[in-house]
């Protein structure tokens, strides 16, 4: 054996690897604009998007991670479930658009300034692919039954608290976007990975946020952005009048006061949000309401009582319609998860996570083909086109917006 | 960090590109991205296997995977320059992640002198059993890869190029930026270099 072929033969066992990840994460990068460095070629605009987009944050920042400079666009899904597609106004308030905010730009360019010196009292900086904390781990669930009965006893034991009406919930989440834009629902393939930070102030009548970094960012990387806050925001539990899809109210002490006992609780479901329309079953306003809480509450800020957490699981468990399995959130972290067919077309899904108990994350997909026609125009949706995709990555009580667990 | 490999099977329909790959040549794909940067897509999904495992067997998959990453985005920013000679674009590429791999210059060299001294490679551990993956200490192969550790780094790039990356004398030329005949000298060198190192070890490895 001479060298050259010893060499040839050192570490041979590394296989040729799937390129389905790096493309990915390329390709997102490209999107971002981050590929555009000083001294690059040009921004790479969205083009494409014909769709008005409605951005739920602002879109009005930039980032300068490194030398590359891009934007992030928040494309929240808003309030607004994907089951009710572009059809007649639900019950949900209308995402929040602050007065600040721009029209979903194209591209960096068009953001305003790309970046905020030290000195600027907005300034933030931080790293927002970074894990945070684990939370605590009662056991690892893997049915149904299991994890009603754990969630149950841990509600019991560790009851909560209201977040203060000056604290902030931070909230981080991954979500799933498409080069193809989105609204409602995702248009194109879900081909986007980002992560938003928000926070929430404890009486939900203010936001603030810093621009979505693509979630392929390398967690120790630290990003430097504007913080922005708007105080003219209405979160679902500001004030009267104000709720989410299905509750009457969202306020700590109204969902502290709701019964446990599944039939109760199911009662008190079917007086927010009555079955008519596109909910034309008892199951299906159920489900909704506690889809809507977990799935569009939660990562608004939305602190739900560990009681009344562990009831709705119940709730979901005994279900007509609702099946429950082994699931996996967009983050790829395993979960349990249930989901029910709506519409006859859309599967929803809840992650919970199996040791803390927690709403982890959601997931639309078409499982057939679909026509929508809406006050908008028509849409058509092919089986398998993944309409809605986010994860909870985590959400804390923290005294500062802005600042991080 | 996120395990994207636990993540459930990609949607139906979650292409981006619906042009055949392979219809064209890398140039032309170049060329298209520049208008259509989705394009860029093609080339990624075409080479990034080969330059993965190359810059893998370096400097290990975790570090692998941002080379790798930043490979494409550098050539999608030079991507203008690319001299179009009718030839795919890898050995450019290749050049690439070869002065990328140098910022891991440290690493790459203490984990092969790790293999050298105890036979454990951490660079294919995660690709392995235990047991197949000892190497015993001393053994020719962690001679070799100790002698590779203390080759200069314009001579371990120019012979890992022509070994691991298979390319030729005058594309490593290409990839590197570097006449041929300095290229020449420079794997000629480096293979005396092992072959010494080897020699030491068991005077029948030589030939």
């Amino acid at each position: 054996v001479n060298e050259l072929e010893l060499l040839a033969s050192l570490r041979d066992e590394v296989p040729p690897p799937a390129s389905a990840r790096i493309e990915r994460t390329v390709m997102t990068a490209i999107r971002a604009g981050e590929a555009n460095a000083p001294g690059g070629t040009r921004r790479v605009g969205r083009a494409g998007r014909g769709v008005p987009l409605r951005p739920a944050l602002a879109g009005t920042l930039a980032v300068a991670v490194g030398a590359a400079a891009f934007a992030g666009v928040e494309l929240s899904r808003s309030s607004s479930a994907p089951a009710a597609g572009p059809g007649p106004a639900r019950t949900v308030p209308a995402g929040p658009v602050p007065a600040s905010t721009v029209p979903a730009g194209p591209g960096p360019a068009s953001t305003g300034p790309t970046s905020t010196g030290p000195a600027s009292p907005d300034a933030w900086s931080g790293k927002p692919t970074a894990a945070w904390p684990a939370s605590p781990s009662y056991g690892r669930a893997s049915t149904a039954a299991q994890l009603v009965d754990f969630v149950t006893r841990v509600a019991a034991a560790a009851p909560g608290r209201a977040p203060k009406p000056r604290e902030w919930i931070a909230v981080k989440t991954e979500f799933a976007d498409s080069s193809r834009g989105s609204g409602g629902y995702i248009f194109g393939p879900a081909d986007e990975r980002k992560i938003s930070l928000r926070w929430y102030r404890g009486d939900q009548c203010a936001i603030a946020s810093v621009p979505s970094v693509p979630s392929s960012l390398p967690p120790g990387r630290t990003v430097t952005g504007k913080l922005t806050i708007d105080r003219t925001y209405a979160g679902p539990g500001c004030g009267s009048g104000i709720t989410l899809g299905g509750w009457k109210s969202v306020s700590y002490s109204y969902l502290s006061s709701l019964p446990t006992d599944p039939a109760a609780l199911e009662s008190a479901l079917l007086a927010g949000d009555p079955p008519g329309g596109l909910i034309p079953t008892r199951a299906d306003a159920i489900f909704d309401a506690i889809y809507a809480l977990l799935t569009a509450g939660e990562p608004q800020g939305v602190v739900v009582p560990p009681k009344l957490q562990a009831a709705l699981y119940r709730v979901l468990q005994q279900l007509p319609g609702v099946h429950f399995e082994a699931a996996a959130d967009l983050a790829g972290r395993t979960g349990l998860g249930f989901w029910m067919v709506r519409e006859g077309y859309l599967r929803q899904e809840i992650v919970i996570d199996p040791v803390t108990y927690a709403y982890m994350g959601y997931e639309d997909v078409a499982i057939k083909d679909h026509t929508m026609a809406g006050t908008d125009g028509t849409r058509y949706v092919k089986k398998g086109h993944v309409m809605g995709w986010e994860a909870l990555l985590g959400s804390a009580i923290v005294s500062r917006p802005g600042q991080l667990p | 960090v996120r395990a994207d490999d636990q993540r459930t099977a990609a949607p139906a329909g979650s292409r981006v590109l619906t042009q055949a790959p392979g219809a064209d040549g890398d140039a032309a794909v170049l060329r298209d991205s520049m208008a259509d940067p989705e394009r860029f897509a093609i080339l990624v999904r075409r080479h990034a296997p080969a330059i993965q495992r190359y810059v893998t067997r370096r400097i290990g998959a975790e570090a692998a995977e941002d080379v790798v990453a930043e490979t494409f985005l550098v050539a999608f920013r030079q991507r203008a320059a690319y001299a179009d000679d009718g030839r795919d674009s890898l050995p450019w590429l290749y050049g690439i992640a070869t002065r990328l791999v140098h910022r891991h210059w440290r690493s790459e060299a203490s984990q092969l002198r790790l293999l050298a001294r105890t036979g454990a490679d951490p660079v294919t551990e995660p690709f392995t059993d235990r047991v197949d993956a000892a190497v015993s200490a001393g053994s020719a192969k962690a001679r070799l890869a100790g002698a590779l550790a203390r080759l200069p780094a314009s001579q371990r790039d120019a012979l890992l190029l022509l070994v691991w990356a298979e390319l030729s004398y005058d594309q490593i030329a290409v990839a590197t930026g570097v006449p041929m005949g300095t290229i020449q000298s420079r794997i000629s060198r480096a293979r005396q270099r092992l072959r010494k190192q080897l020699a030491d070890l068991n005077p029948a490895t030589t030939s």
